[in-house]
């Protein structure tokens, strides 16, 4: 879980990050359900910036997120609706569920 | 020297054509004053707008539209999407091949906006360097925070400049973001002028270096671009009191200026770079020039910076101080740039060399040496070259030169075995071509040279330049008069340069006319041999505008 969110920040961040800049672009918080089935990336715009937020960049950050879970790859997560709460916006993601498994 | 300005897409064509725009109000400025040199400065320059939409090109002239894949695109642009813009690129590659290769100098402007600009901005650069040129890539990162673009197109823009870093390639890279100012909001034009007026007047300075790169050894630009990295050009205005010389807090202020752009993206520290200085001041003031700049750019002991000074001598105003400053990166191998276009430039290869060991060429002291200066616009400076370099005038060392060129553009660059030689040794058997002294003359830094040479080498050019050289006798219109050039005053031929229309065939002999009078007095026009002019007939204005019409 950590290993995916650090990727996904990461790869979410890049463009954003001009030349040997040393401050983050991007302002991050994680959190978890108990049970570690789902968990959400909460990103925030970084000193003196504005993105992401959903107010005026909703499209921006869904085509964004879409971006990165492409490069990512991992298809045994999978993204959910994003929202905002306070001046973060969430991306929820929730591991996927096993499918049937068979006995030979 | 040749260069080409060069847009790809919409964007950068609206760059251009700003850049363009602030060119032409310094050329006509610089018009007033130095015709010649405003002429030489516009012709050093080609601009050329490239694009995949045909209609974005319909205001410039026929010659100045480069489209490309019109077959790809059926001439309706890249339709937003670079991958198009490159395959239009790909199209056309062979024509802009053919167009690259007569420059030495390729100076590339676009945005990141749609497609045209981020599709075709790096391979351009690439087929530049392949083509071994000298490529300065100027690249706007647009800011899709303040909507300018979505965040897709953003994405291309950031995909092309790390395509440049991967490659080794330095850019000028602008951040649109930092035109959106919280605490001094301005309209978008103003941050456009803001923007592009650098730029433009930085060019300016620039093209003075490059034209004929007498002031700065080649081997120093490729050392200058070689590697990854940002370039940052900056340009400020100096203008003193008339007669008088900068005070400190304009020296302070120009070099704040110059330095002090915050639209640019530079974050390590500067290494090599170019500093031209441009103006009629003391060497004094040229002096402060350089060390307010070194410490506007935070240099010390340890610091990497290592200015190219250059010396723009006699220039017209605006008068200033350039900058084209390169992150320091590391140390890189030279790039490899090909001026075989260029006359008279000597290419070093990949020679390494410490760019302290240069010496700039210090503006020679203003002593009553030449005969009568007769041009009061863009005067040059005037030395004795005995009295300036008493040390060395006993013994001249034996010819270390093989042509007068190769000696002057050494004299330029005070190299001392070639001052002591231009102090004392106009005897020496250095071989002089009737050819090469006219297109020397032709140069804005052979005034260096020359008021760097002995009274007895200035009398050695001037006979080698009458022996060689006779002009035709035309009869030219003075007023209402018709007079040949052989009875012109040297005033008069001045009058008739400037204020006449004079036939092209005719112009070469009277600017060699004028030349010689500028260089050597008025007096010496009279020693110019003349011959008999042939026969011509000059067209009347009738039969011009009609060969015009059917042309």
């Amino acid at each position: 879980m950590r290993h995916f969110a650090d990727r996904f920040v990461r790869e979410f961040e890049r463009p954003l990050i001009q030349q040997h800049a040393a401050e983050h672009p991007v302002r991050v918080r994680f959190r978890s359900s108990r049970f570690g089935r789902r968990f959400d990336i909460l990103l925030a715009p970084g000193t003196s910036r504005r993105y992401p937020n959903l107010s005026d960049h909703k499209q921006n950050v869904e085509y964004d997120v879409t971006r990165v879970m492409q490069v990512l790859a991992d298809e045994s997560i999978v993204n959910g609706p994003l929202h905002a709460h306070a001046e973060w916006v969430v991306v929820p993601f929730q591991f996927k569920k096993a499918g049937p498994t068979h006995r030979v | 020297m040749q260069i080409l300005l060069l847009s790809a897409g919409g964007g950068g064509g609206n760059i251009l054509r700003s850049v363009k725009a602030a060119f032409r109000r310094d050329l006509a400025v610089t018009q007033k004053t130095d015709s010649r040199y405003a002429e030489r400065l516009r012709r050093a320059v080609t601009t050329r707008f490239l694009d995949t939409n045909e209609f974005a090109l319909s205001d410039l002239p026929k010659e100045e539209q480069v489209l490309i894949g019109t077959h790809t695109t059926g001439r309706l642009g890249a339709r937003h999407d670079p991958e198009v813009a490159l395959q239009a690129l790909n199209e056309s590659r062979s024509e802009v091949e053919a167009l690259f290769s007569r420059y030495s100098i390729i100076i590339l402007i676009g945005t990141g906006g749609k497609g045209t600009g981020s599709g075709t901005m790096f391979p351009l650069a690439q087929i530049a360097r392949q083509q071994k040129k000298l490529v300065i890539p100027i690249f706007v990162r647009p800011s899709f925070e303040r909507h300018e673009v979505d965040k897709r197109h953003y994405d291309h823009a950031v995909n092309a400049i790390e395509q440049f870093d991967a490659a080794g390639i330095r850019l000028i890279e602008i951040l649109n973001d930092r035109g959106y100012m919280e605490h001094d909001p301005q309209p978008q034009p103003i941050v456009w002028e803001r923007m592009n007026l650098p730029i433009a007047r930085g060019l300016r300075g620039l093209i003075y270096v490059l034209w004929d790169l007498s002031q700065v050894d080649p081997s120093d630009l490729s050392m200058l671009f070689a590697g990854t990295g940002r370039l940052r050009i900056g340009f400020a205005e100096i203008n003193p009191p008339e007669g008088g010389e900068p005070n400190d807090d304009l020296v302070e202020h120009a070099a704040a200026r110059c330095c002090d752009n915050p639209y640019y993206a530079f974050h390590k520290p500067a290494g090599t770079s170019l500093i031209c200085i441009q103006g009629d001041w003391s060497n004094v003031v040229d002096a402060k020039i350089k060390g307010r700049l070194a410490a506007a750019m935070a240099a010390d002991s340890q610091s990497p910076y290592s200015p190219l000074y250059a010396r723009a001598v006699g220039t017209p105003k605006p008068w200033g101080v350039t900058a084209l400053f390169a992150e320091y990166t590391g140390a890189h191998r030279p790039l490899e740039v090909d001026w075989s276009l260029e006359r008279g430039v000597r290419t070093n290869g990949g020679s390494y060399r410490t760019v302290n060991e240069r010496v700039a060429p210090e503006p020679a002291p203003v002593a009553a040496a030449m005969p009568s200066p007769v041009v009061s616009a863009a005067p040059f400076p005037v030395v004795d070259a005995e009295r300036s370099h008493p040390g060395v005038v006993e013994s001249p060392p034996g010819s270390a030169f093989t042509t007068f060129w190769e000696f002057a553009v050494a004299v330029n660059r005070s190299d001392p075995a070639a001052m002591a030689l231009a102090g004392n040794g106009a005897t020496s058997d250095l071989p002089m071509d009737g050819v090469e002294l006219r297109r020397l003359l032709d140069m804005m830094w052979f005034r260096t040279v020359f008021a760097r040479l002995s009274r007895d080498w200035r009398e050695r050019v001037l006979e080698a330049l009458i022996e060689s050289t006779a002009v035709p006798d035309y009869a030219v219109k003075l007023g209402r008069q018709t007079m040949h050039l052989r009875e012109l005053s040297f005033e008069q031929l001045q009058t008739i340069a400037s204020k006449t229309i004079v036939a092209d065939w005719m112009r070469p002999d009277l600017d060699l006319l004028i030349t010689v009078g500028r260089f050597w007095g008025a007096e010496a026009v009279t020693r110019v041999r003349f011959v008999e002019a042939p026969e011509r007939h000059e067209p009347s204005r009738m039969e011009s505008l009609l060969q015009r019409l059917r042309g």
